[in-house]
């Protein structure tokens, strides 16, 4: 195998990885400070998929759409936080996993109702490839790298260089004194919140030009958010970025090699955290 | 003594359903059955020693597929291919409660969940093997349909007993101050790893015997069953029927199951309903179906 | 051998934090200690590394003529170590007799007779079958302390079992501590900040500050000492 496959087929899992990541970070940073696991977050990056569909067909802007999109997801999830999830914290995991669950079989149908259960596509974005080590990389993959790399840095901003960031960093290191001090939970949970849940409407957003729009394909994308989570750490962004490329290169390559294997890698793979270092890889014992 | 006299009643009550003549009924309550003991099973981590698993699916299917295979591809007689399919189960659930040992609350559910997946991998891609996404088929049930409605009810009536035998011993109680408080069981001189394999064991073992009897029934086997999807189901039908009591599980099954086929007659949407008593049963009903009967019924 | 426990520089690091610094103490059989000092001094992780809550990053603990360092907890409950908490540690959704029982099967054989023994000794026949949850504060400590006892251990830590107790539970489980020393021929060591009942009832009394072992005498040695004082009892009228 020539060496210019492996580094094309890695450049592709970086791409995918950024997916994973942009999701991922929303789950991660939401579980960090509130502590829940929101199942529900496959359903924002559902929500986030329609409704940049159809903001598309009405304004066929593709960049509007995906952020007035992860907006309306992010004001859905405030509104979930205020309604719901603030009435389950402190409760047993069990019941967290559960009530997230039953919020995503409600927003599946209730997706049917308006959308109807056949899968919905939109035209594609960014079309073209260019040239990279003599293959063609589609140019929507660069377009993912750079958008995670962004999203990367803006958080990496927004959390350290913010007031709000730096209380939400407090809350999530030690929410007695924080409160203490004088710091709001519930503006700053709510807030996480609807951050947390605007990215999985944007990573919805970015899928969904490459794919389509369908009832349930949240049920997807939430294992591996999950997955990539845990090896991460939970609750530690840097550990879902880094987390993410090694789940997106490891099926990427995985693809290239084991093609067989590769429907399970990632579930190996954390298996495998889980045996070894259960708390992932920046996650604290 | 009265709630046992009504149950002996409602039990011999279904014993007259294969006397309807109606095939659909008969087939969707030998489901209902087999589908209480797997909750029944499931309960026996969840609800007595506080352990949430995603991936009880393992368990079920890996004794369908290993009955299936056994019996489809290899020829093996069908007594042989059952045991043989709870056999597979226990190894199965003595593997995983070996693995995940020193796991809590999130990461159990995580490495079930991973461990489960990573079967239901397998089993979609080993198409020699296991049929990949279409299956296997053809598998005998060995009796008439009538029969073997009395053969499974038997079977789940005997496993429930020998599982409530099981969480009312003095094992089932450490399980539950296992549930109650780790720590406090570790310092009143008892290995909370070891209780727990047991009961990961006998949990497997049984969601085992459900699968086997699940796999007769349909005659096919097919991926869906090792799905995470699938694992979720015997969650929500024991936190809708009350994890602390023992018919919890059975109760939330049959809701569960009867919701969903009657409410689809009605409206495609039973996801959405069922959602919606989900989420209501977590923020108002935390003790499930029974602990509500509980609290009406109380004798103090 | 009349030293029942004994550690040799325990140490404990928490991330940098030395919450217990190369402590070396022993303690001789049937005797009630006081191990007092501020908060944060180290005390209750002392109690942690005895008991098997944390292994230490250095030193040992030799507990009966045995090595017990890399000893899980039940194993040196087995071996007739128990212990209480700060903050209750029962269980709360099972009753009194179910809680009493847990700890009792351990030690397996003759169960039905013991439970009897401990719920009349710790005067819990009439609650029987109450939620734990549903006690009161005292009765949930000494429940505590029943079934830290039932395990017929050796040596007991209790660990601020005054707190948050009423004068009359006070009192209750102060003359508790003396029976236990007196009739179960137990080794005692209380973590405690009741000034009162640590010089009521203690033999000796170790103190602790930031990690490390400031002074360890009678308790007419610690009333004069000024060390003491100084870090301590400054202002406590004993």
């Amino acid at each position: 195998m020539d060496p210019s496959a492996i580094i094309f087929q890695l450049i592709l899992g970086i791409a995918s990885a950024m997916l994973y990541w942009i999701v991922s970070s929303g789950l991660t940073f939401t579980f960090g400070v509130t502590r829940v696991l929101n199942f529900a977050h496959g359903a924002f990056y559902m929500l986030g998929a329609y409704f940049t569909l159809t903001i598309f067909e009405l304004t066929q802007n593709y960049i509007f759409s995906l952020f007035f999109g992860a907006t309306l997801v992010a004001l859905i999830g405030a509104a979930c936080e205020r309604g719901l999830i603030s009435r389950i914290y402190g409760l047993p995991v069990p019941f967290q996993l559960t009530l997230t669950f039953g919020l995503v079989l409600v927003f599946d149908d209730l997706v049917r109702i308006f959308w109807g259960s056949v899968p919905k596509m939109m035209p594609p974005q960014f079309v073209g490839s260019i040239n990279v080590l003599g293959r063609a990389l589609p140019i929507f993959s660069v377009y993912l790298i750079i958008a995670g790399i962004a999203i990367a840095l803006i958080m990496y901003f927004l959390l350290s260089k913010t007031d709000w960031g730096m209380e939400i960093r407090a809350i999530t290191v030690d929410p007695e004194t924080a409160v203490c001090s004088g710091l709001n939970p519930t503006f700053l949970y709510a807030t996480a919140f609807m951050f947390g849940s605007f990215f999985a409407g944007l990573g919805g957003g970015l899928y969904v030009p490459i794919s389509s729009a369908a009832p349930g394909m949240g049920e997807h994308v939430i294992i591996y958010a999950f997955i990539v989570t845990v090896i991460g750490g939970l609750g530690s962004i840097k550990g879902a970025f880094i987390s993410a490329l090694i789940i997106g290169i490891i099926e990427s390559l995985g693809a290239l090699f084991v093609p067989w294997m590769t429907i399970a890698l990632p579930y190996i793979a954390l298996a495998a955290v889980l045996i070894l270092r259960p708390e992932g890889i920046f996650g604290e014992k | 003594m009265r709630n046992k006299t009504i149950l002996a009643a409602v039990i011999a009550l279904t014993l007259l359903i294969p006397f309807t003549g109606n095939k659909y009924l008969l087939y969707l309550s030998i489901k209902i059955w087999i589908l209480i003991l797997y909750a029944i099973a499931f309960n026996i981590i969840f609800g007595y020693s506080g352990l949430l698993s995603f991936g009880h699916a393992l368990f079920f299917s890996g004794s369908a597929y290993g009955l299936a295979i056994l019996v489809v591809k290899s020829g093996l007689p069908l007594p042989v291919g059952f045991i043989a399919g709870i056999a597979i189960a226990a190894v199965f659930s003595a593997a995983v409660g070996f693995l995940s040992l020193r796991h809590k609350e999130i990461h159990f559910a995580m490495i079930t969940l991973a461990f489960s997946m990573m079967f239901w991998g397998i089993v979609m891609k080993w198409r020699d093997v296991t049929g990949g996404e279409d299956g296997i088929a053809g598998i005998p049930r060995g009796m008439p349909i009538f029969w073997f409605y009395y053969f499974s009810v038997a079977v789940v009536l005997i496993c429930a007993y020998i599982i409530y035998r099981f969480v009312k011993s003095d094992f089932g109680l450490v399980l539950e101050g296992i549930r109650e408080n780790e720590v406090r069981v570790r310092f009143s001189g008892h290995s909370t790893l070891k209780y727990r394999l047991y009961a990961t064991i006998v949990s497997g073992t049984f969601t085992g015997v459900a699968g086997a009897l699940w796999t007769m029934l349909d005659r096919t086997v097919t991926p869906s069953i090792s799905h995470w999807s699938f694992s979720a189901m015997p969650v929500i039908a024991t936190l809708i029927g009350g994890p602390q009591n023992f018919l919890g599980p059975a109760i939330g099954t049959l809701i569960y199951v009867i919701a969903q086929d009657v409410i689809t007659k009605y409206t495609l949407y039973w996801q959405f309903i069922l959602g919606m008593v989900v989420v209501s049963v977590v923020l108002f009903f935390r003790g499930g179906v029974m602990g509500v009967l509980e609290r009406l019924f109380e004798r103090r | 051998m009349s030293v029942i426990l004994e550690t040799k520089e325990v140490t404990k690091n928490f991330s940098g934090f030395i919450a217990v610094n190369k402590v070396s103490l022993s303690f001789e059989r049937r005797s009630i200690t006081a191990l007092i000092g501020p908060n944060g001094a180290g005390k209750t992780t002392f109690v942690n590394l005895c008991t098997g809550m944390f292994r230490p990053d250095r030193g040992k603990i030799i507990f009966d003529g045995k090595d017990v360092t890399g000893l899980p907890p039940e194993k040196r409950v087995q071996l007739g170590m128990s212990r209480t908490f700060q903050i209750v540690n029962i269980f709360p959704g099972l009753t009194v007799e179910q809680n009493i029982k847990i700890p009792l099967l351990s030690r397996g054989k003759e169960v039905k007779k013991e439970i009897n023994h401990f719920i009349d000794l710790f005067n819990f026949s009439q609650k029987r079958d109450v939620l734990a949850s549903e006690l009161s504060h005292g009765d949930q400590k000494i429940l505590e302390i029943a079934m830290a006892i039932s395990t017929r251990p050796k040596m007991i830590f209790l660990d601020e079992p005054m707190a948050g107790v009423n004068p009359a539970e006070r009192t209750r489980i102060l003359d508790l501590i003396r029976e236990l020393r007196d009739r179960e021929k137990l080794t005692i060591v209380i973590v405690e900040h009741d000034m009162d009942v640590v010089f009521r009832i203690a033999e000796r009394i170790v103190v602790m500050n930031r990690g490390k072992i400031i002074a360890d005498g009678t308790p007419d040695e610690i009333r004069a000492n000024e060390v003491v004082k100084e870090v301590y009892l400054k202002g406590v009228e004993v």
